[in-house]
């Protein structure tokens, strides 16, 4: 596997795992989306995943696409998802 | 022997005592005029002592006190066990006064420290309680009062134990001290005996006490004092050890706490003794500062000063300090002891280098650890070993246990030139010194400790606040200490409670933490001393409801935020042990069950704080789980075997997949497991109800599942899917490894196969587990059956591994339906969809993207 693949690959999987970790602390069985706000403002920001929504957002969406790619030049397309 | 004694009080009884000596030894011209003056002219006892064998003082005078003690402590290790009883309490008696008159020429000349005085008067009561203890056991055993396992050696595994207490727990034992023991016996050393064996010790213990205390003409040994022992007003003399650790879990105070510091076996069962210190050792040693000591140790103290009176008089100190308590008064012994054992209290639960029993070694280690200035640290210990050294004097005067000083001006002149000072003003002068200073910190050291100023309140929230809690709805505010408490952190609480993004929800959490707590007074304690902890507690009352439920569920859990650093550096290596010394899988249950959830919350608690990394949450997390299900698996074997035998040769293996395997377990994971055994050839087990080897790991392998997934109130220790074994759910629940290598080269699927590639074998024997794993290397790696089964399969494996990619959008939410984990859709054909136990997880990562798998 390419280096730089490999690396966004292990940064992707920590960022999950991380969202993971703190979304389950903090909400339990309720669902991320019905926390909004200051509220989710807060847990991102204790959570070390941005200031904000908007920002968290971005930073995920970001991650999520480049991981995809990755996948695709390394296993293949995608047929559905 | 050339010392500096202190001069003869009186002068008259002293030239009495060296004339009444020379006429009876006139050739030990060894024996100084000036040791004679100061034992004549101070002490009637030490007089009467020499008296009564004027060779011995000459003998030390001769040898020195330190041969001479030894001696005489080494001749109570080698007492002729064929000795009667009065035979052997005459030569306890005869020891007491060797080491009693050696240990006091030791302190007079100077040359004996402190340790050293109280440590051979220690050793002087251990050897003459083992000498007793066995004894006593020894004829017990000949009477058939008990069978002893090792007649010979009688205090070996006998089953009962002498704890010193106090002073001598500690070896700083007084010159006419009380020994305070508690004595304990254990009834599983005689199951056969149970009726009968209470009134066995019980008798033991009064004959024990009774050999130290009686009188002839030569003295007695120790007076003993057993009132230590739990609930003394209505307990025999020796206790069991069950009702002795269900009283200190249960009931115990914090001055039993103090005294257990100094707790030590010293006579009969030793081993029973350190099993015992280290069974209640959770019980002297909280894991959290423990605050509410300082205000019952302060409450000790006022209740000591109003019975006692202990306040120095004013005036001159000469005055002042006739009759005044060295140990109880103001100032005194008992005030550098509290010093001492009250940060031991607080500080020792989490800084081990703080056990330790004695007074000055406890002030050395409370300042090395920093939480004793160097400068009150040294007041502190030479006021104690002046005010020990005074103790002594008085004591010695009379053998009597006073610790208070002359109440007439011409006997404390008296005293005073036995303490080595040229008049009562020099001497007065130096003991008000110390008994100032002493005081001079004990208060300011508790203040200390208690008086954190809480910020300003915030009125609005302070207002909102239930009105109810201050009213005493809640359990643990039913008692008007708790309360105090809970209003003096009132302002720090609203304060930090507003702080979070919804507090309104958190105040409703914490209402709900008070209401579920059992008790307050420890918990608000600890909370309102430390800010620290109590905005913590906040943020996660505020950020989470999960981590709120789990501390209304266990308070205890409270620990875990009290500081950033764990208080188990390995609480998975800690949780192995304990589990490797329950009994029985039932024991290991609540063992397990406690530990998991404590060290869950403070994982929880690290990694949403960001204190630790998601890498190292999931390692610790999956640490913990293994130690359980070793842990587990290995009572759980050993039970089946005892009902179903063994199949020679063989054993079960477990194997970890998904996070579990990979040592990714995130907050409320489920653990992947597999088990995979090998009946070396067996075709059933060998025991009384014998099963075949496939029932036999079967029955083995749900033995482990219920024990890992039992409902308890708080929920179970873990979910537990096995469904990633073999065919499936469709397939055994414990494959053999030969169906397993079959499986793998004939059957599997591919996403088995990576299912394999995050697979660990945690459990299970060495060699076996060596064997599972080469099986499972073999399948991943060996290309000669790769697809072999499946032929047609590796053109749909990108549409199938296609399921795993990323998400297009960063995250789906919701709760899934019953029968619809989203790991479902991944599966294969033949793979029925995951069960319901994922109800309500939070999916992130739309088609899981190696999120939702766990």
């Amino acid at each position: 596997m390419p280096p730089d693949d490999a690396a966004l690959l292990i940064e992707a999987d920590r960022a999950w795992r991380r969202i993971l970790g703190v979304l389950r602390i903090a909400l339990g069985s309720q669902s991320p989306a019905a926390v909004t706000g200051p509220v989710l403002d807060h847990l991102l920001a204790a959570g070390g995943m941005g200031a904000d929504e908007a920002a968290f957002r971005h930073r995920v969406d970001a991650l999520a696409a480049a991981a995809r790619d990755a996948f695709i030049r390394l296993v293949g397309k995608i047929e559905s998802a | 022997m050339q010392a500096a004694f202190p001069r003869p009080g009186d002068q008259e009884a002293a030239r009495r005592f060296i004339d009444s000596f020379r006429a009876r030894l006139p050739d030990a011209a060894w024996v100084p005029d000036s040791l004679l003056a100061c034992l004549g002219g101070n002490s009637p006892y030490l007089t009467e002592l020499a008296l009564r064998d004027p060779d011995l003082l000459a003998d030390i005078a001769r040898r020195g006190p330190d041969a001479v003690c030894d001696e005489a402590l080494f001749s109570l290790r080698r007492l002729d066990p064929a000795l009667t009883k009065p035979a052997l309490a005459a030569a306890l008696r005869q020891a007491k006064r060797t080491v009693a008159l050696a240990a006091a020429i030791g302190d007079l000349s100077g040359d004996w420290p402190l340790e050293q005085v109280t440590g051979a008067l220690s050793d002087l009561a251990d050897g003459a309680l083992r000498a007793a203890t066995a004894f006593l056991l020894r004829q017990a055993h000949r009477k058939g009062d008990l069978t002893l396992p090792h007649p010979e050696s009688p205090e070996q595994g006998s089953g009962f134990v002498v704890l010193g207490m106090g002073k001598l727990g500690a070896r700083e034992l007084n010159f006419s001290s009380d020994v305070d023991l508690v004595l304990l016996f254990d009834p599983d050393t005689y199951p056969d005996r149970t009726d009968s064996l209470a009134h066995v010790f019980t008798r033991l213990s009064r004959d024990l006490a009774g050999l130290m205390e009686a009188r002839d003409a030569g003295g007695y040994v120790f007076r003993v004092d057993l009132r230590l022992r739990p609930d003394p007003a209505s307990t025999p003399p020796a206790i069991s050890l069950p009702a002795a650790l269900a009283y200190y879990e249960g009931l115990g105070q914090t001055w039993e706490r103090a005294a257990m510091i100094k707790a030590r076996p010293l006579a009969g069962d030793i081993a029973l003794g350190r099993r015992f210190l280290a069974a209640i050792r959770p019980f002297i040693w909280r894991r959290h500062l423990d605050f509410a000591a300082i205000a019952d140790i302060r409450d000790m103290k006022r209740r000591v000063d109003a019975h006692r009176g202990t306040a120095l008089a004013a005036g001159p100190a000469a005055q002042a300090l006739l009759g005044h308590n060295l140990k109880l008064g103001q100032g005194g012994i008992r005030e550098v002891e509290f010093c001492a054992q009250t940060l031991q209290l607080v500080w020792g639960g989490r800084e081990p280098a703080l056990r330790v029993p004695g007074t000055l070694a406890a002030l050395a280690a409370e300042r090395d650890a920093g939480h004793l200035p160097a400068d009150w640290e040294r007041t502190l210990r030479d006021a104690y070993r002046f005010l020990r050294t005074a103790e002594h004097r008085v004591q010695m005067v009379a053998d009597r246990q006073t610790h208070s000083l002359p109440t007439t001006p011409p006997k404390l002149a008296e005293f005073a030139v036995f303490m080595g000072f040229a008049d009562t003003a020099s001497f007065a002068e130096t003991l008000a010194a110390h008994l100032h200073a002493v005081h001079g910190i004990f208060a300011p050291l508790l203040s200390e400790l208690t008086g954190e100023a809480p910020p300003e309140p915030e009125p609005a929230l302070a207002v909102a606040l239930p009105e109810t809690w201050l009213q005493g709805r809640p359990r643990s505010l039913r008692n008007e200490r708790s309360r105090d408490l809970l209003r003096g952190m009132m302002p720090a609480l609203a304060t930090a409670l507003a702080r979070q993004p919804d507090p309104a929800a958190a105040v409703a959490r914490f209402d709900e933490f008070l209401h579920r707590l059992p008790a307050g007074v420890q918990v608000f304690s600890m909370l309102r001393h430390n800010p620290a902890l109590l905005n913590r507690l906040a943020d996660v009352l505020g950020a989470s409801p999960w981590l709120a439920d789990h501390l209304a569920s266990f308070p205890a859990a409270l620990e875990g935020l009290a500081f950033p650093e764990p208080i188990d550096p390995d609480p998975a290596a800690s949780l192995a042990l304990r589990l490797a010394d329950a009994a029985a899988l039932d024991d290991a249950l609540p063992i397990a069950s406690r530990m998991v959830r404590a060290e869950e919350f403070a994982i929880a608690v690290g990694e949403y704080f960001g204190r630790i990394d998601a890498d190292r949450a999931g390692q610790d997390r999956t640490r913990l789980a293994e130690a359980v299900i070793t842990g587990l698996l290995t009572l759980a074997a050993a039970e089946h075997a005892v009902r179903h035998g063994e199949t020679p040769g063989g054993g079960a293996t477990v194997v970890a997949l998904g996070k579990a395997g990979s040592a990714e377990l995130s907050a409320t994971s489920d653990l992947d497991l597999m088990l995979i055994y090998d009946a070396a050839g067996a075709a059933e087990s060998n025991g009384p109800k014998p099963l075949s080897a496939m029932q036999y790991f079967g029955r083995l392998s749900h033995r482990l599942i219920a024990a890992l997934t039992v409902p308890t109130r708080h929920g179970p220790l873990y979910q537990v899917d096995m469904r990633l074994r073999p065919s499936g759910g469709k397939g055994p629940v414990a494959v053999s490894l030969d169906s397993f290598i079959r499986y793998h080269r004939e059957e599997a699927w591919t996403w088995e196969r990576l299912a394999l590639t995050r697979s660990r074998v945690i459990a299970g024997p060495d060699d076996l587990r060596a064997r599972v794993a080469a099986a499972i290397d073999h399948a991943l790696l060996a290309g000669d059956h790769l697809y072999a089964g499946k032929a047609d399969e590796r053109p749909a494996a990108p549409r199938l591994l296609g399921r795993k990619a990323p998400p297009r959008r960063p995250y789906r939410s919701g709760v899934h339906r019953p029968g619809a984990h989203p790991a479902a859709s991944a599966l294969p054909p033949n793979q029925p969809p995951r069960n319901t136990r994922h109800q309500g997880i939070v999916c992130l990562a739309g088609g899981g993207g190696g999120l939702a798998a766990g």
